[in-house]
């Protein structure tokens, strides 16, 4: 079974459709790829996906289970956790504090435990202090894990919006735009992160306009254009692929 | 009876609509939040009150000297408290507009005492009509009531500045790049809207008596009004008052007192299911 | 270690306070501010989980009335009407929160306002709950016997509920509940990773209302009336002016000052003009607003790093 079935997904705001009739699976382990020119229904499809727009039609299985309706933290709950385009983090808060308002979903003491500040809670807490540590040091941010968030350089705030979603636990991860406006050292970097979560039993979906990137990492692609589903592969049958080529004409090649 | 509390609620509704014009321009389309509206409103009263009876000045003196008055202070209003904080925190947004509401009934209150005044009645006589009973006062109101909504819907539809201050309430980034500036458009509407506000204090406060604290009610009203007509909307606001009003007229004939709660009632219902009122655009609320 | 004193010392100040202060005047100003400070500590937590509320003054009501009408027409104790009241206001908070806690920013805003409205009319307009004239007398409470009546006992009494909701309030700002709370002003990024943002409005409003009703089932026993006319609108907009003048940053310290502060000065100024008061609120709201955006109890920190500027050229010692 599919760790996400995608089915006959469509979102259209007034008149406009943004994401038409798409159908598509993910399989558990894989790194999928989205690629398709501005406009055509990437990160609209990823917000249907996470919950944070509502399906005009259409179904979305998640591990067996039907998720649409949920709202967008109930969905994180259940395993999908997204990242935005730009980095979105805590920019006043430190690295780590950040981290660990992303280990939330992990939290098992209750309000009155909190309130009454029991050891439970302060072993919990500690642990996340740990943990969060640790994801901190894996990602590669030890060296400001008590710097502000405002004042990392842009790969390092991409670095900290992953480490984010990654101290949520993900079955499923949805990067958006991953390595946009990074320099060539920076893209590796976050790639080796990248295959790095695949490890870990992750699943990834990835959309990017970095075309080196998206073929380098990802095992299968798929074109997304007008909202419409345009083509499905691997990357050496996308690269071959002429409608495509043709729609990404005038587009900056990588 | 019946014919005379609906004719009761007309009268009472078109007050609304003066009250509600300001702010409709104010709130409604730009989204200015002047919560002072009601004070704007009863220091027009207590200017025109000073020009025509204390200063014997005459009925057209007073009354373009308290609209003219009113309408400054909306333009240093909005220069000098508005347009500094605007965007920033809702404190800051809402907390000024409070900050100046709270000042300008003290200082009311401070220069011209917490009395009642009567204001000498400009234009008297009654009018009897079938068996209806209606105060010449009330018909002139009516008829200024009518004319001012008849001009603002006139400058918003038709001419340059009010098509301009359309397109930045529908869209600001769309508006600036055709060279539309926000601010310009928000020092306009505020002038206009307080200038507004200050005509209907001296157009009604003749009716009943003055005092600092008169302000509270007609900011409510127009608040219910705009949002059962919908933000933005002229003709809303038009309609929303008459139905304010005669909804009002006869829940106070059958219901009592209770009757106030109503206005109450219909800006939370709404907010909650239908925000954009009558004749809005649609907009979503909740998330 | 000064702070410790200090803090020792507040603390030992506000326990022998009834007995500093022998003016019964200045006794019902510091209970009032102590019945304010509860609604600005709720004002400011609700605050905290990214909502503006108009309303608290409602939920006053609603645990004042709450508490008279059980010792009035069904004879209960007072201090089962003051648990009536904190409970019947948070339950009307649930649900009122229910429907609305969805609404952000102006709107809610404008709805709790209305609401406020509503509720001040409800016993209003209906003879059983008093009209606009009210119900009393209204019992006092006893306590081993001894009944308050003396302003000491209330003084106490208003302390330990005033100490209650700070401590609540203290031990969520200080907990990761505090964080997440805060978090909430991201709504998208909180959302990703699994913050329930209404969740934790809707509990922020709860526990606010709450304590509001409680102070409510305080209030009408201590006025020894309930009137329509003590829970307009009015006293909502002096909790938020009240807050901002104190200074949101902090969840006890900012709230308790500018509750206690306005209070008394506006009391103060109240016997020498009636106008005087909206006048001052509304001036000092502006000046804080636009010269102090974090408050007063921002004023000691902006003194001292101002002077540690000015010592900056001077030779060490100790600082």
């Amino acid at each position: 079974m599919p760790l996400l079935e995608v089915k006959e997904v469509t979102r259209h705001f007034g008149g406009l459709i943004a994401v038409d009739n798409v159908t598509l699976n993910v399989e558990e382990g894989e790194i999928l790829g989205i690629i398709g020119p501005n406009g055509a229904g990437k990160t609209t499809l990823f917000s249907l996906l996470s919950g944070f727009l509502k399906l005009s039609h259409g179904e979305i299985i998640f591990q067996g289970k039907s998720i649409d309706g949920l709202k967008a933290h109930a969905i994180a709950k259940e395993g999908i956790i997204r990242t935005f385009q730009q980095s979105n983090v805590y920019r006043g808060e430190t690295v780590l504090a950040n981290i660990m308002l992303a280990c939330r979903l992990q939290d098992k003491v209750g309000f009155w435990g909190t309130l009454f500040n029991v050891s439970r809670y302060r072993r919990e807490e500690e642990d996340k202090k740990q943990r969060a540590t640790e994801i901190i040091s894996a990602i590669g941010l030890r060296d400001n894990i008590n710097n502000l968030a405002g004042n990392l350089s842009h790969g390092q705030l991409r670095l900290l919006g992953i480490a984010m979603a990654l101290a949520c636990n993900p079955k499923l991860l949805l990067l958006d735009e991953p390595v946009s406006g990074l320099g060539l050292e920076e893209i590796h970097m976050i790639m080796e992160r990248i295959r790095e979560i695949r490890e870990r039993g992750i699943t990834v979906i990835v959309v990017e306009h970095e075309m080196r990137m998206v073929m380098n990492v990802c095992e299968r692609i798929i074109v997304l254009n007008f909202g419409k589903k345009t083509a499905e592969g691997t990357p050496e049958q996308i690269k071959g692929n002429k409608q495509v080529i043709e729609a990404y004409l005038g587009e900056e090649q990588g | 009876m019946i014919f005379q509390t609906l004719v009761n609620g007309v009268v009472t509704g078109l007050m609304y609509v003066l009250m509600a014009s300001g702010l409709t321009l104010v709130f409604g389309i730009l989204r200015i939040v002047n919560f002072a509206h009601g004070q704007f409103y009863m220091l027009g009263a207590f200017v025109f009150y000073v020009i025509l009876d204390v200063a014997g000045l005459g009925f057209p003196v007073a009354f373009i000297v308290s609209t003219i008055a009113i309408g400054l202070l909306g333009l240093v209003t909005e220069k000098g408290l508005f347009r500094p904080l605007e965007g920033k925190s809702l404190i800051g947004v809402i907390g000024t507009a409070l900050g100046l509401m709270m000042f300008l009934e003290g200082a009311a209150e401070l220069i011209f005492g917490p009395i009642d005044r009567n204001v000498s009645t400009v234009f008297p006589g009654v009018l009897r009509l079938g068996g209806i009973i209606l105060p010449v006062e009330r018909l002139i109101m009516i008829g200024m009531s009518a004319a001012v909504m008849f001009a603002l819907y006139w400058w918003i539809q038709r001419t340059k500045s009010g098509t301009a201050t359309r397109a930045v309430s529908q869209d600001e980034y769309a508006a600036s790049l055709m060279g539309i500036k926000k601010a310009r458009c928000s020092l306009l509407v505020m002038g206009i809207g307080s200038a507004l506000a200050g005509a209907a204090g001296a157009i009604l406060g003749p009716l009943f008596f003055i005092n600092p604290y008169m302000g509270g009610v007609p900011l409510i009203k127009a608040l219910i009004v705009i949002t059962l007509g919908g933000m933005g909307s002229i003709l809303g606001a038009t309609l929303g008052g008459l139905i304010l009003g005669i909804v009002e007229a006869f829940a106070y004939t059958y219901l009592g007192g209770i009757a106030e709660i109503i206005g109450f009632l219909i800006i939370i219902v709404l907010l909650i299911v239908r925000p954009q009122g009558l004749f809005g655009e649609p907009f979503e609320l909740a998330e | 270690m000064r702070k410790k004193a200090v803090f020792i010392a507040f603390g030992v100040l506000v326990l022998v306070l009834p007995f500093l202060v022998r003016d019964d005047y200045y006794m019902h100003l510091i209970i009032l501010s102590g019945i304010y400070s509860i609604l600005c500590m709720g004002w400011v937590l609700i605050l905290r989980a990214g909502q503006f509320s108009l309303g608290q003054a409602a939920f006053l009501a609603i645990g004042a009335y709450t508490s008279a009408i059980l010792a009035l027409k069904f004879a209960l104790s007072p201090w089962l009407g003051l648990l009536a009241g904190g409970i019947s206001a948070a339950i009307v908070a649930l649900l009122l929160g229910w429907i609305v806690l969805r609404i952000r920013g102006l709107y809610f805003a404008v709805i709790t306002l209305a609401f406020n409205g509503a509720v001040q009319l409800i016993p209003a307009n209906v003879d059983y709950l008093g009209g606009w004239i009210g119900l009393a007398p209204i019992p006092s409470f006893t306590l081993g016997g001894i009944e308050f009546i003396d302003k000491t006992s209330w003084y106490y009494l208003i302390l330990a509920l005033v100490v209650l909701s700070g401590l609540v309030t203290w031990r969520i700002e200080r907990s990761r509940l505090g964080r997440y709370f805060k978090a909430t002003a991201n709504e998208s990024l909180a959302q990703s990773i699994g913050i329930d943002t209404v969740g934790y409005r809707m509990l922020a409003f709860v526990i606010a209302c709450l304590f509001a009703g409680l102070a409510g089932g305080i209030l009408a026993p201590y006025l020894n009336y309930v009137a329509p006319g003590d829970f307009a609108v009015w006293k909502s907009i002096q909790v938020q002016i009240q807050s901002t003048i104190g200074g949101t940053g902090s969840l006890v310290a900012g709230p308790v000052t500018g509750a206690t502060m306005l209070i008394i000065l506006g009391e103060v100024l109240r016997a020498y003009a009636k106008g005087l008061e909206p006048l001052l609120y509304g001036l000092l709201l502006l000046v804080v607003i636009f010269l102090l955006p974090d408050g007063l109890i921002s004023l000691p920190g902006i003194i001292r790093k101002r002077m540690r500027i000015q010592n900056k050229g001077e030779p060490q010692n100790c600082s």
